[in-house]
């Protein structure tokens, strides 16, 4: 019997790539892309923009309308796409049900799509021989948006409704390959540049740029065009790394799914406060009232809160039924004390905590970094003594605040919890995310501490044997690390906070910082020096 | 205008068991628009005020549930007739139908209220009502908004009542003028206070009592002292008996905390005789149960030696794993990793992982006994107890 040799492969692959299944659960995405940017053209080429604050200033008043059969063809294919989904049963054989559903809603998606930029495009060709709105060239028209204020300028309504059509449409397009069993997965090449790249140091660093990266320009960050040219990218990264097994196995897993939807929530409201902060700097530059200040009106907590609360506890509560019943509990194997999974992983809002112990020992990682952290959120209200920004978002007025949270949250926190569960793999190894999960993958982490790096290498005798002349380097470097720096500190930076709060203040906020600031400076030791410990003391179990 | 009684003072004369005055009440009402209007409703209002103030002033102690009771009646007297709520549904509507309460301030505002204007409005009303243990307050709000028949009206002689709701209406003013008459008794017992300077008087809600005061009113009453209070036995007796009981119970918390079986597992094992083990090979026969691994190696100090490792990660005690391909011991927790001699080498781990005393039973076979360890960074590897040479 004749086997060709590709299709042995294929059967044997333990790990393949693209399943008929998930062929059609990226369809269903890409759908899903393409309805988002359909609906995001649509709603640059005929909606009201009214955004924050701008209800009071720069209305851009509706320009055109929506057109009625636009809308009754697009919810009338989409009514469609539902009647043959619930008639499933009784249509016969040989006919996929699912897929003329897909049809229909596709064209839906790019019906509304082309409508819209197509619409756009006329429009502007209109305006352009003088028979449209009406104003002199080159000045902001009615068919320009005028976003809020301190988010750019001007947005021409069509150039950004055609490219959101042609997003959607190329997700269409992207959805069609699939559902019509088109086999398209990420090259190679890109996975394993992907995940050549790809390291603790890289993905710790990188992350530390992208937050200063987004600080520094978190005027264009802000701007919603550019926010949903992000979320296309996302879309994108993660549509086309589903085809990879190793991703999608990873990314699937019932303990790992709230990571996924805490990466959407926690930038969504990242991006919206940092939003709200931007406009309103720049609204205040400008001497005007913030958007807090423009919207006075207080909601009463009977009935106002209280219903709205009710109303999501009810709709969260069916959301986690829902979810409970159609994602297993990830139960493991009954517990031991002689052995453990591989990798073993701590409840994933731990896993941040788990990284930090990567780096330090238990009772600094486990106690004292934990109540550093809780100590410090509780003693901040006692070393705040800036006043502003006082019900109102803002950065402008609070950088050092904002800063020193958001970082310790957003990159000492979040980004270690993602980094422990998509990217820790067996034996505490770092994988690339389309790395396979290789119990024996080899990487040589040989770890020195501090004496053995200043007497050894450096001075090339023993280790002295008595253990405080032994750990001497360690000591004075600690020691001075939480001696030396505060005034050093105080003098070139927090000169400010100093005089405002006094010294007790200052030392306490010192003591706090440098405590944060010792995570990310362990690290960075453990990957440039190989540095296991500063002090390290293991006949009484002490090291640092 | 008068000031706005604070939360603290408004707590404090409710304490008092008294009300705010209700003066203050009705002019907080008027306060958002002093229009003439309101002003003359705010008149009205103390006119009824001063039935309320005679139970105010202090009776040198908390009133009693009773008494307030009975001040909230005196001062609900005249509203009752027109505005028969009580003090609840004014709480209840007070957002919204303030509004209609007080009509003046909107057409002299020519605009509706803002939300502000409306809770400075509801809160005068409501801030009153709202102590509840001071009730008295919330009719004059309400009389400051209702027409002038809130005024008490005439009742006929008991005898000839008969409208249950007249009667009930009698009885009531009846039970109201004895409590005044109680009150004012007490009122006038009481002595003056040394504290009250003008500037109390001028203030919205009554001053504090005076400590002096309070001290001597309570060292003139002739009660048991403290230690005529001790000496009875009853008291003792209940005490020590508290006591007693609470030391039992801590007893027996103590020993709870203690389990009633321990199953101590045999802390010896037999594992076989020496040359059951390869060079260079580490046995996980014994690491489900008994939690350690059998090495035999000669790369810790290049004698050929056999000891028992237990399998805890000298980290944060998770067990590793042997990975035989890359000759180390791993562990999946945190990576920390050791050498086939237990050695730490890479991760977090401080220390070698330990050792468990071994020896050589009298058939032949070796015995582990996990009640030893010995730890490298001690310098307890030497000790002859902690390996065997192998054979």
């Amino acid at each position: 019997m004749d086997i060709k040799p590709d299709l042995v492969t294929n059967l044997l692959d333990v790990h393949p790539d693209l399943t008929a299944g998930v062929m059609t659960g990226l369809a269903w995405y890409y759908l899903l892309a393409a309805m988002l940017n359909g609906a995001a053209a649509a709603y640059v080429a005929y909606m009201e923009m009214v955004s924050e604050g701008a209800s009071r200033q720069g209305l851009t008043p509706r320009s055109r309308r929506l057109p009625d059969w636009l809308m009754v063809v697009y919810f009338g294919l989409y009514g469609v796409a539902v009647l043959f989904i619930l008639a499933k049963g009784f249509i016969p054989k040989g006919i996929d049900a699912l897929t003329i559903a897909y049809g229909f809603c596709a064209l839906a998606n790019v019906i509304l799509a082309i409508a819209a930029g197509a619409d756009a495009a006329h429009h502007a060709e209109v305006k352009d021989h003088g028979h449209g709105v009406g104003q002199e060239v080159g000045a902001p028209s009615l068919d320009d948006h005028i976003p809020a204020v301190g988010i750019g300028g001007p947005i021409n309504r069509t150039l950004w409704t055609l490219i959101w059509a042609v997003c959607a449409v190329i997700f269409q397009a992207m959805g069609f390959v699939y559902i019509l069993h088109g086999e398209y997965a990420l090259p190679g090449f890109i996975r394993n540049a992907i995940d050549y790249v790809s390291g603790p140091t890289t993905f710790f660093t990188g992350a530390t740029i992208a937050f200063f990266a987004m600080y520094k320009f978190r005027k264009q960050f802000s701007n919603g065009l550019v926010a949903w040219g992000i979320v296309n990218a996302f879309l994108l990264f993660f549509g086309l790394s589903m085809t990879d097994y190793d991703f999608r196995d990873i990314v699937t897993k019932p303990d790992n799914v709230p990571i996924v939807g805490l990466i959407v929530l926690v930038g969504f409201f990242t991006w919206l406060s940092l939003r709200r902060a931007v406009i309103n700097d720049s609204r205040m530059a400008l001497g005007l009232p913030n958007l807090e200040e423009l919207e006075p009106e207080k909601t009463l907590t009977w009935p106002d809160l209280v219903y709205t609360e009710l109303i999501a506890m009810v709709a969260l509560t069916i959301f986690l039924v829902v979810w409970a019943i159609a994602l297993q509990a990830p139960l493991e194997q009954p517990a031991s004390s002689t052995t453990a999974p591989n990798p073993s992983k701590a409840p994933w809002y731990f896993l941040g905590l788990q990284e930090m112990l990567v780096y330090f020992d238990p009772w600094m990682a486990g106690v004292v970094l934990p109540s550093m952290i809780v100590v410090g959120l509780m003693a901040m209200p006692y070393i705040d003594t800036n006043k502003q920004g006082n019900g109102y978002y803002t950065i402008a007025q609070r950088k050092f605040a904002y800063l020193t949270f958001q970082y310790g949250y957003l990159v000492l926190w979040v980004v270690l919890i993602l980094l422990g569960t998509f990217l820790r793999g067996p034996n505490w190894n770092f994988f690339g995310p389309y790395e396979y999960w290789d119990v024996h993958k080899l990487i040589p982490l040989n770890n020195v501490n501090l004496s053995e790096i200043f007497w050894v290498q450096m001075l090339g005798t023993r280790r002295p044997v008595n253990i405080l002349i032994r750990e001497l380097p360690g000591i004075l470097v600690v020691l001075s690390y939480f001696i030396l720096l505060p005034p050093l500190m105080e003098k070139f930076f927090f000169r400010k906070i100093r005089l405002q709060g006094g010294w007790v203040r200052y030392a306490v906020l010192a003591t706090l910082i440098l405590f944060m600031a010792s995570l990310p400076i362990k690290m960075v030791l453990r990957w440039t020096l190989n540095l296991k410990y500063l002090v390290a003391i293991p006949e009484y179990f002490f090291n640092i | 205008m008068a000031e706005r009684p604070s939360v603290k003072d408004i707590l404090a004369a409710a304490r008092k068991g008294g009300a705010v005055k209700p003066t203050d009440a009705a002019e907080l009402v008027a306060a958002p628009a002093p229009e003439p209007t309101l002003e003359a409703t705010a008149i009205e209002a103390t006119t009824v005020a001063p039935t309320v103030a005679a139970v105010a002033p202090p009776l040198g102690r908390p009133m009693t549930l009773k008494e307030k009771l009975a001040a909230a009646r005196v001062g609900a007297t005249p509203a009752a007739a027109s505005a028969p709520v009580a003090a609840a549904p004014v709480a209840a509507t007070a957002s919204g139908e303030i509004e209609k309460a007080v009509p003046a301030p909107a057409p002299s505002l020519g605009r509706p209220m803002t939300l502000k204007e409306k809770l400075a409005a509801s809160r005068g009303a409501t801030v009153p009502a709202g102590a509840s243990v001071a009730p008295a307050a919330t009719p004059s709000a309400m009389s400051a908004a209702v027409p002038k028949t809130a005024v008490a009206r005439e009742l006929p002689p008991l005898a000839e009542i008969t409208d249950p709701k007249d009667l009930a209406e009698a009885l009531r003013q009846a039970g109201a003028k004895k409590d005044r008459e109680v009150a004012g008794a007490i009122a006038k017992a009481a002595p003056v206070r040394p504290g009250a300077k003008p500037k109390a008087e001028a203030k919205t809600v009554p001053g504090r009592p005076s400590k002096t005061a309070a001290l001597s009113e309570s060292t003139a009453e002739s009660g048991p002292s403290r230690r005529t209070v001790l000496k009875f036995p009853w008291v003792v007796a209940g005490w020590a008996s508290f006591t007693l009981g609470l030391t039992a119970f801590t007893a027996m918390l103590g020993r709870f905390m203690f389990p009633n079986v321990l199953a101590e597992p045999p802390s010896t094992v037999k594992v076989g005789v020496p040359s059951d083990f390869a060079k260079e090979d580490v046995s996980e026969r014994w690491k489900a149960e008994w939690g350690f691994w059998i090495v035999r190696t000669e790369r810790f100090n290049g004698q050929d030696i056999l000891f028992a490792l237990q399998s805890v990660c000298t980290h944060l005690g998770c067990p590793p794993n042997w990975l035989a391909g890359e000759q180390k011991f791993k562990c999946p927790c945190h990576g920390s990793g050791f050498y086939i001699s237990g050695v730490n080498f890479e991760g977090p781990a401080p220390r070698p992982l330990e050792r468990f005393r071994v020896a050589i039973a009298d058939d032949g076979q070796i015995i582990v006994d996990k009640s030893q360890k010995f730890q490298e960074e001690l310098a307890q590897w030497t000790d002859p107890d902690s390996f065997l040479a192998a054979v």
